[in-house]
């Protein structure tokens, strides 16, 4: 028994300096990566983005310059290259929103495309070794929200500029401090309790997902809830004298998580940070958010109030969202997301890391 | 992509035309025969099933005799036992039809239940090992297939039905059993004819009063499999039977049925259980020739999978019921239980 326990130990010492070993590696700019990428700058990355959307549209991987061993998933599927959105994109979109990550030769994607004639919403991550595209992970948003989404972002036309800013140079902070800041965002929604320090939250926070604006908004948004009940017309402020039983999309960023009223999205897993900008404070990040239901549904707000709300059965919404981080705190969020199965993983994951809530980077 | 479509349809054909031996595209899968699950017969099967049904809706899996490797999915996705339809489900249904394989050790179950109230068709695969659950696999139905009555699962409809035809709990008599391979065989031939169907293929293998039933409705005309109908121009419709449908070539853009895993194989019911997926790859595979020469375009717009149980009361080499549970899922799904080879694989395993 004595003999297990000290191989156990030997492992945990071994792990801990493995993992010690590859924070430092990811914490100082995965300079690997930066070698792996050949020298693929802004303009490269955002190159392949455009020659891989041509080639989908034109149905014709063969164009494409591909690593030998290139894995593609289409909605958390691993796919054959040229099946799912290849055989039926019709053209590209107006909408054309690029996260590049030139150190790890990412470069994450949202943007407009056409399907069958119908608009969708498209989520892509290009990983280039080599000029060589050797992942390719894509979040296809489809149906009626985005179909009314796309065109929104279609009439909004470009994201919004923070997004596309350089930070100043002494207000940059390593890849690290960005993406713990963005995932104080998923941390503090999962089984939101209303009583978390939210002062990640920049007063200025605004969120677009799927190209609806669903903070500050005081216009009402037509449409169902994810629940399928009619969407109600949002509050202009959070007043927990009030006492509401449902968050609303006129309320502030941080006015939402201090609401507790996002306690039913019960987990948020298979955090992955793949893309960070760290010229412009922009973290891409990948997850799912689960809504357990059950008796998961029935919690008490900061203000003592028993609500029972969100999905009734099982639910998991697949995600792709975007953060301007600045100063330590979240300003824009842009997210692409469509309905995934209840405990999916993304296909980039083990299981363990898939069903943990705990972010990789 | 065309081209890789266009070989893809023509070997497909080839393979009906030439009458390749079914047996050259088949695989072994993991239902070894086994001292240990010999033990377990269908009685003691369908007892794991009812426990385990029971703990379901009490949410509480501590009672159940599991084993420390127990594996659950739940929809194609691997969870921990306790979680998903674990924390929702109500009651149970009246509808119960249990498959039993005492070979393998496996049972599966055909049922309905409640979800938060609401009425959802359950498909639930159990594997049990020296008297404990190893294996749980499970389809939960929670929408409709019609968008227009997205509450309608087919439960209802089940529970009308009562039960399954009472031809899938006949006995077939001992001198006419057949081997599980020989099982297997014949209902693949099902799977094998509807994957890029052209309608010129042998289906001889659909007996005469073959009828099949679809997430509780009826999908087949009666039981007169070569009713006609009057199918509209480019559709196959529910008004022509089992060989009709299979012969309009109107099935074509079900363009690959993979990762076949015939689960039950029950030579003395004459009953084959297998779960798979059914894809629709859209784009210009929609677009293709029925045996009279007609072009027609049809199915849906862009990739579709249906995640589905089926299973098949085979006698005399021929299938004379069908009855499926399924739903939709993202395009390509995986099942949980196979490798990704495997499950992009159409060959058949067991």
């Amino acid at each position: 028994m004595r003999r297990k326990y000290l191989v156990v130990v030997i492992g945990a010492l071994l792990a801990v300096t493995i993992v010690g070993a590859s924070f430092a590696n990811r914490a100082s700019g995965n300079q690997a990566g930066a070698a792996m990428s050949g020298g693929c700058d802004r303009a490269c990355l955002e190159g392949f983005v455009n020659q891989y959307l041509d080639a989908v549209v034109a149905h014709d991987p063969s164009r494409l310059p591909l690593a030998k061993l290139v894995k593609f998933t289409e909605n958390g599927t691993h796919l054959e290259l040229g099946d799912g959105l290849w055989r039926t994109a019709t053209a590209r979109g107006a909408y054309k929103f690029y996260v590049d990550d030139t150190h790890a030769g990412q470069v994450g994607f949202i943007g407009t495309l056409q399907e069958a004639g119908q608009p969708v919403i498209l989520a892509l991550r290009l990983k280039i070794e080599n000029q060589k595209i050797s992942e390719i992970e894509t979040i296809v948003c489809r149906g009626q929200m985005a179909q009314g989404g796309a065109a929104s972002l279609e009439k909004r036309g470009t994201p919004r500029p923070a997004f596309l800013e350089d930070l100043p140079p002494g207000e940059r902070v390593s890849r690290l401090e960005l993406i713990e800041t963005a995932n104080k965002y998923f941390s503090a929604m999962e089984q939101d309790d209303g009583k978390g320090d939210y002062s990640f939250f920049a007063d200025d926070c605004n969120r677009l997902e799927n190209g609806m604006q669903t903070t500050n908004n005081l216009n009402p948004m037509p449409g169902l809830t994810a629940g399928g009940t009619p969407r109600p017309a949002p509050s202009p402020k959070y007043d927990p004298a009030a006492k509401p039983t449902m968050y609303s999309a006129g309320w502030s960023c941080k006015d939402q998580f201090r609401s507790g009223l996002l306690h039913f999205v019960t987990w948020i897993h298979d955090r992955r940070y793949p893309v960070v900008d760290e010229q412009r404070g922009v973290v891409f990040a990948l997850g799912f958010f689960d809504h357990s239901a059950g008796a998961t549904r029935t919690f008490q707000t900061p203000t003592g109030q028993a609500v029972t709300a969100g999905p009734t059965t099982p639910f998991t919404w697949e995600i792709a969202e975007v953060f301007k981080v600045r100063g330590g705190q979240l300003h824009e969020i842009e997210a692409a997301l469509t309905q995934g199965i209840y405990g999916m993983c993304s296909g980039w994951s083990s299981w363990e890391d898939c069903r943990s809530d705990q972010p990789q980077w | 992509m065309r081209r890789k479509i266009t070989v893809i349809a023509t070997a497909a054909v080839f393979l009906l035309a030439a009458g390749i031996e079914e047996s050259s595209r088949l695989r072994t899968f993991a239902a070894k025969p086994n001292a240990v699950e010999a033990s377990c017969d269908g009685a003691c099967l369908n007892r794991f099933v009812d426990q385990y049904l029971d703990a379901v809706v009490a949410h509480d899996p501590s009672g159940l005799p599991l084993k420390k490797t127990v594996k659950f999915t739940e929809d194609g996705q691997r969870l921990d036992v306790g979680d998903g339809f674990w924390r929702t489900a109500t009651a149970r249904g009246t509808y119960k039809y249990y498959m039993d394989d005492p070979v393998a050790g496996q049972v599966v179950f055909f049922g309905t239940m409640r979800e938060a109230g609401n009425p959802v068709s359950l498909v639930l695969r159990l594997k049990i090992e020296e008297k404990q659950i190893a294996e749980i696999e499970t389809i939960v139905v929670r929408t409709g297939m019609n968008s227009s009555r997205p509450a309608d699962t087919g439960a209802e409809s089940f529970e009308k039905l009562g039960g399954p035809d009472p031809l899938f709990l006949e006995e077939i008599p001992p001198a006419e059993r057949v081997s599980r391979d020989e099982l297997a065989r014949t209902a693949n031939k099902y799977f094998s004819g509807m994957q890029l169907n052209d309608g010129k293929g042998d289906y001889s293998f659909f007996a005469d009063d073959c009828s099949r039933i679809e997430n509780g409705q009826q999908a087949t005309q009666g039981r007169n499999t070569m009713a006609s109908g009057s199918a509209p121009a480019n559709s196959y419709t529910v008004m022509q039977g089992c060989r009709a449908q299979f012969q309009s070539g109107l099935i074509h853009f079900v363009t690959r049925i993979r990762d076949r895993r015939f689960v039950v194989l029950d030579t003395v019911h004459g009953v084959a259980l297998a779960f798979t997926f059914f894809d629709h790859a859209a784009g210009n595979t929609r677009t293709f020739q029925t045996p009279d020469g007609k072009t027609v375009t049809a199915g849906p717009t862009n990739p579709w999978t249906w995640e589905i149980a089926e299973a098949f009361k085979v006698e005399n080499g021929k299938i004379r019921r069908i009855l499926a549970i399924f739903q939709r899922c993202p395009y390509g799904m995986n099942s949980g239980w196979s490798s990704w080879e495997d499950g992009m694989s159409d060959k058949a395993r067991w």
